[in-house]
């Protein structure tokens, strides 16, 4: 599987010039230590279950075709909106970003020659692979139809499927994400190169850092709440079953506790690459870079105090759900911050609509939209009404794929020159770009709409009156599908047919660009000169080379 | 474990000294870099662990606050004696950690493999205590909640339970004394493992499998200790309860009597019915001992046979301890017990074999003043561990002492 | 226009006396989002249109931070939000505080269907409430978490198993409206939907599609063996309204197909075969002892699923239900 991703370099002098052709054979990827190769195989990992977690959806998405069973049976269709859910979130968006792209980028941005932890690292990538075996496992066998939350005491006492399989599965993935979280936390604190401050760091690696401060804090959380599931569904152990005197709430205490930092996990990184994308297309200095860093350790803090939002109507206390309320509103200043300076960013710049730009301002327009809408879930009169419905739905598709999966694909595109060494077509990405554009908000508008009218969540069979709202989402989501399979030929094709890519074809100042396209075995030939991140005018355009170069003349720049 | 330690890469490049060492990693520019790094990893894991246990604690905080009555009666059935050896055993092994790691930073090669062994020899005996406690609770069906159930539909549904009454004689029982047999069988056969091992050591000069051997028998020797000393210390106390003075399940009758002494007059008749059957089992126990006439400490397998004796036979389950007069939901301090200290055992056991682990690379000589990393680290883990148990006990063992 | 507006709103249609206020707050919110969102996309598509990259032509440098600006739109959205959450707060307090003379009813929730037991003790699987009185529900789940969902009534709570679950509003019109569960629960989860039934309090506020003032009909609600103004109905139409009330449906048909349980239709009579007991006559004697310890003879081929309505169905109800089940045969 690996070798798909290897351009054939017949041209290249030197075998050993950088790291896809350093050691040859499916081996020396699958012992490899090095974090680009780990990078690489996680992107093929976490692309092959996006498409298998996409694929479900549009199964999902074809039932809802009309309101009365129409492909699949109740059961069926428990399954597939659970396991479209699972696999998203635990095998897809949450190591997505950090553990593909970040473990790629991380060291080269930062200057360093790997990881702190290289082994672990490999460990943690095959704890994905056996996580996800288990996940698969569970598909395959009976399923799962507990809901990706697997909440009490349905999970526990009533479901007839392979919960503790899944449950595990989840478990694993779990210590695959800590293991990430605290090398990226290490390399961070100690692998710095001399120069390279902690206010030098690229905004990426910020939001990374704080991204795994959560990974590191909260994951342990769901690692005992899982194991106390599986121990209570096969030992009766009694913790969550109101039956044997349990409360069936904790559970979702603890699960939320977890999950809702979680979704800072999911969002965080890809804030950090619109920050990497809006600047460099911009040609622009970040604006307010140390606001936007702040932020980014602002969310990860305050995203563990606001985890009872999810249950405004699941009976707990009135006085914990005000606090959690007001708690909730706190969080959504810090990402307000991002977007203005997102903005200002651009302003008097020198703005070009490459794909991974094009990618961005998607982001913006969606995760705007997925933000606000949080506003009236955060608010508790309006969330009593729309819990549990699609307006909720709609929301955290729109932050989560639209925020989310666009950033990631956006940073795809930026870094694949990178990774790869090879361009791909820019028209048929930008086409890609505007299509998932398009297609996502065709699919998850009308979702807002069919919420607000009372449209639960999880139903099969659905009233005549949201019949048309189903429709429309059902032709976005196949539209989309297409969309995101555009882009993923785009970026296939590019690595038969597409140029060779020069060190640094974007004109960015962070350090990833100064060593070659793709990075040597030890990511820099010689030592890099750290300056200012977003020092824009320290690089200039080489018509020679085609390619970005740093300028002899200008002295780098001390904060 | 969370060092990242590479064998040595020749590189022509002008690296300085230090990437010429055994156990510099070569993205690490120097040892302070290494070491730094590997601490800091190591803080981080534990910070996991304590957030790991934290779920624990709410859980436990949430019940204790819902259910104060169930954990004040509950925690009567657990022995503070064993409860209080294990935790001065731990306390010690955490000084002869910190002992050893000192020893590394001097590279002082024989105090650092002894210190180790010492360390593993207490963790060891930690479980056998825990072993005998275990045991102990489940002859006395003090279990978790689910236990106490029956699967509705044997097959399709066998993992889901419902509430039902203690079945007279549960299959569970069965299975527990299944268990312990198997330990009386199989402390033989894991002498042999460390044996061969350490045969094989000798055999070929292979010092780090006959390390491991003899690390391997310290475990073994431990655990039987644990068991014996926690039967000691059982019948100790059951002398001073009793003037007949054997061991019994002498927390239910201990919590009985208290009872029929504070206003339960009327359960006076049942405490007499119940200590009748345990002087009988105790006397059934005593003539058992006498008649194989061995002292327990002589011969280790006996220990384990006399263990089964001190405990009431499997055929009169003490279901005696009055499911009446207990609270509400009373086995949910079980399941909290069961699932906490277990989680601990188990952090003991990953303990244990990080130790040996030290221990063989340390006879290897693989520790020198500058590189001492390791040693550092599991120390750290171990006191961690230590720390966890130093809450679990008072919080499960000393509640209304 | 209303139908027009209709049309565009969002909403289902007012009918508590939270909805106003929750719809006051959503509109708020909704053109406060919809000012930042416009403003936001409308710099964004204005900065790429204007700053649009000129070959050969470097940026003018502009501030890379500026400390007021930052400060002013981290603080300004900070208050926003805060009046956001004070409204939305009082609206909850509202929701969550009912008022002493409320009428009770209790919901029991179980997978999947609702059943709402009245202190008359009539019992019914759709909810009856009389318009403009406060109404509380007392629910209990049996089985596993479900949530009592009213788009009209803009509310909804969640039923925890193990505990009473409390909420409560005022209709303000009477009509007909959706009742959902809206917290997964299995397989028939989407099936989980009855109706609210708002009845009006006296004659004159009837309306087309509820004629039935509340009082008349829980006069016929509270006996199953009474129709409308005491009229005493057969026997077998009175077993049907039982078997509806149950929703004995839900397991057994009526045509004879298999469902969780047998059929009504085609058994009674005959000698059916019990699973490890051999075969027994179904008559009146095995109907009533299946309604009352349904365990006790167990149909082959069919799981002990059944639960016991000892305590729930009175003897003349069982032996309604018995004549409704010989008549369809």
């Amino acid at each position: 599987m690996a070798t798909d991703v290897m351009p054939a370099h017949s041209e290249t002098s030197r075998p050993e010039d950088n790291y896809l052709t350093a050691s040859k054979g499916i081996m020396s990827w699958l012992v490899t230590l090095d974090h680009k190769r780990i990078g690489v195989m996680y992107l093929i990992g976490t692309m092959t279950a996006m498409f298998l977690g996409g694929f479900l959806a549009l199964l999902l998405r074809a039932e809802h075709i009309s309101g009365t069973p129409t492909f699949f049976t109740h059961d069926q269709y428990n399954q597939l909106f659970t396991l479209h859910g699972a696999i998203m979130v635990f095998l897809f968006i949450i190591p997505s970003i950090p553990a593909a792209l970040g473990n790629f980028i991380l060291p080269v941005m930062l200057g360093a020659k790997d990881v702190a932890f290289p082994r672990m690292n490999l460990c943690s990538f095959y704890l994905w692979v056996i996580g996800a075996i288990f996940f698969i496992c569970a598909l395959l066998t009976t399923g799962l139809d507990t809901g990706w939350t697997f909440y009490t005491p349905y999970s526990t006492n009533t479901s007839q499927t392979n919960v503790v399989l899944a449950t595990f599965g989840a478990f694993i993935l779990g210590f695959s994400s800590i293991f990430t979280g605290l090398n990226f936390i290490v390399t961070i604190h100690t692998m710095r190169p001399p120069g390279m401050t902690w206010f030098r760091m690229p905004l990426f690696l910020w939001s990374l850092y704080a991204t795994a401060i959560i990974q590191v804090l909260a994951t342990p959380v769901l690692g005992i709440t899982l194991l106390l599931l599986a121990a209570e569904r096969m030992f009766g152990l009694g913790i969550f079953d109101p039956k044997l005197g349990g409360d069936p709430v904790l559970y979702q205490h603890f699960f939320w506790f977890y999950s809702h930092p979680a979704v800072y996990i999911m969002i965080l990184p890809a804030m950090g690459i619109i920050s990497e994308l809006i600047s460099t297309f911009s040609r622009k200095p970040i604006f307010g870079y140390r606001f936007i860093a702040f932020s980014s350790m602002a969310i990860a803090l305050l995203g563990f105090l606001v985890w009872g939002h999810h249950m405004f109507t699941s009976g707990q206390s009135e006085m914990v759900t005000i606090i959690f309320s007001v708690l909730t509103f706190s969080v959504s200043i810090p990402s307000a911050i991002k977007v203005f300076n997102w903005l200002a960013t651009m302003y008097k710049g020198s703005i070009v609509l490459a794909t991974p730009m094009c990618y961005a301002l998607s982001f913006l327009f969606l995760f705007t939209i997925g933000g606000l809408t949080g506003l009236f879930l955060g608010a508790l009169a309006t969330d009593i009404h729309l819990h549990d419905t699609y307006f909720v739905v709609a929301h955290f598709h729109y932050v989560m794929m639209g925020g989310t999966l666009v950033a990631f694909i956006g940073g795809l595109f930026y870094w694949w020159p990178k990774m790869t060494g090879r361009m791909y077509n820019e028209f048929w990405g930008q086409i890609s770009s505007l299509i998932v554009f398009v297609a996502f908000n065709l699919t998850f508008f009308p979702q807002f709409v069919m919420g607000s009218r009372g449209m639960p969540r999880r139903y099969y069979n659905y009233l005549p009156e949201f019949q048309v709202y189903h429709v429309l989402s059902t032709i976005g989501a196949f539209l989309l599908g297409f969309g995101l399979l555009l882009a993923a030929i785009v970026l296939i094709v590019s690595l038969f047919k597409g140029k060779k890519a020069p060190a640094n074809p974007w004109g960015a100042a962070t350090l990833e660009w100064q060593c070659g396209s793709p990075p040597p075995l030890a990511n820099f030939e010689k030592t890099p000169t750290v300056g200012n991140p977003y020092d824009m005018n320290s690089v200039v355009w080489d018509p020679d080379t085609e390619s970005f170069i740093r300028r002899g003349d200008v002295p780098p720049v001390t904060d | 474990m969370a060092t990242a330690v590479e064998p040595h890469e020749s590189h022509e490049d002008s690296h300085d000294d230090w990437h010429h060492q055994p156990f510099s990693a070569h993205h690490f520019d120097n040892a302070e870099q290494q070491f730094d790094s590997g601490k800091l990893g190591m803080w981080l894991f534990l910070v996991t662990e304590i957030l790991f246990f934290s779920g624990l604690f709410c859980a436990y905080a949430v019940y204790r606050s819902t259910h104060p009555e169930v954990f004040i009666y509950a925690s009567q059935f657990l022995d503070k004696y064993l409860g209080g050896m294990n935790t001065i055993v731990l306390i010690f092994s955490s000084l002869t950690m910190a002992w050893a790691v000192r020893c590394a930073q001097l590279g002082q090669r024989t105090g650092l493999v002894t210190l180790l062994g010492v360390t593993l020899f207490c963790a060891a005996l930690f479980l056998g205590v825990k072993t005998f406690e275990y045991t102990e609770k489940a002859h006395k069906r003090l279990l978790w909640s689910g236990a106490f159930v029956k699967a509705t539909d044997i097959g399709k549904q066998s993992q889901v339970f419902e509430v039902g009454k203690p079945l007279p004689k549960a299959e569970f029982e069965d299975r527990v004394m299944a268990s312990l047999d198997t330990i009386k069988k199989f402390w033989w056969f894991a002498c042999v493992i460390p044996l061969v091992l350490i045969g094989i050591g000798y055999g070929s000069g292979s010092r780090p499998w006959r390390t491991t051997g003899f690390a391997g028998l310290i475990s073994i020797f431990g655990i039987l200790a644990g068991i014996w000393i926690s039967i000691e210390i059982h019948h100790a106390q059951h002398a001073g309860d009793h003037a007949d003075g054997h061991g019994d399940s002498h927390a239910v009758a201990e919590h009985e009597g208290e009872h029929a002494e504070d206003d339960h007059g009327e359960h006076d008749h049942a405490q007499t019915a119940e200590e009748k059957e345990a002087a009988e089992i105790d006397a059934e126990a005593l003539a058992i001992q006498e008649k194989i006439g061995i002292e327990a400490s002589e011969a280790p397998d006996m220990i384990l046979g006399e263990m089964n004796n001190a405990i009431p036979a499997i055929s009169t389950p003490v279901v005696t301890n009055s499911q009446a007069d207990a609270p509400r939901n009373a086995n949910i301090f079980f399941s909290i017990y069961y699932f906490m200290t277990g989680l601990h055992a188990f952090h003991i056991i990953c303990g244990m074999i990080a130790i040996t682990w030290l221990m063989v690379r340390s006879v290897e000589n693989h520790f020198r003043p500058d590189y001492f990393g390791p040693v550092d680290f599991v120390g750290l883990y171990w006191h961690i561990v230590d720390l966890i148990w130093i809450y679990l006990f008072p919080l499960l063992y000393l509640i209304g002492h | 226009m209303t139908q027009f507006w209709n049309s565009i709103n969002p909403f289902p249609g007012q009918h508590s006396t939270f909805a106003s206020n929750v719809d006051a707050i959503f509109y708020f919110t909704f053109w406060l989002s919809a000012f930042f969102f416009v403003a936001i996309v409308g710099f964004m598509i204005y900065f790429v249109v204007k700053y649009r990259r000129i070959e050969g032509q470097e940026p003018e440098t502009s501030p890379s931070h500026n400390t007021t600006i930052e400060v002013a739109w981290s603080v300004i959205p900070g208050f926003l939000v805060l009046g956001i959450f004070w409204w939305g707060f009082t609206g909850y307090v509202d929701m969550r505080s009912p008022p002493s003379e409320a009428y009770e009813v209790n919901v029991i929730a179980s997978m999947w269907q609702w059943q709402f037991k009245y202190p008359t003790g009539a019992i019914a699987k759709e909810l009856h409430i009389p318009v403009k009185t406060p109404v509380k529900l007392i629910m209990q789940s049996k089985d596993v978490l479900h949530s009592l969902y009213i788009p009209s009534f803009r509310t909804k709570q969640d039923v925890v198993p193990g505990r009473y679950s409390g909420m409560w509003f005022e209709a303000t019109d009477v009509g007909v409206y959706n009742l959902f569960c809206a917290e997964y629960c299995g397989q028939k989860h989407s099936d989980m939907i009855t109706k609210v039934v708002v009845h009006p309090v006296t004659a004159e506020d009837a309306t087309d599609e509820v004629k039935e003032t509340f009082d008349a009909w829980m006069e016929v609600a509270a006996d199953p063996l009474k129709g409308p103004g005491g009229v005493v109905i057969p026997l077998e139409e009175a077993g049907k309204n039982i078997v509806e009330i149950f929703q004995c449906a839900q397991c057994h048909s009526i045509d004879g197909s298999k469902k969780v349980g047998p059929s009504f239709k085609g058994n009674f009579g005959k000698e059916v075969e019990i699973a490890g007991q051999g075969k027994v006559l179904m008559d009146e004697n095995y109907i009533r002892e299946s309604i009352l310890e349904p365990t006790a003879k167990i149909r082959l081929g069919y799981e002990p699923k059944m639960p016991s309505f000892k305590g729930q169905m009175k003897d003349e109800w069982i032996d309604a239900v018995i004549a409704y089940i010989k008549s369809i045969q």
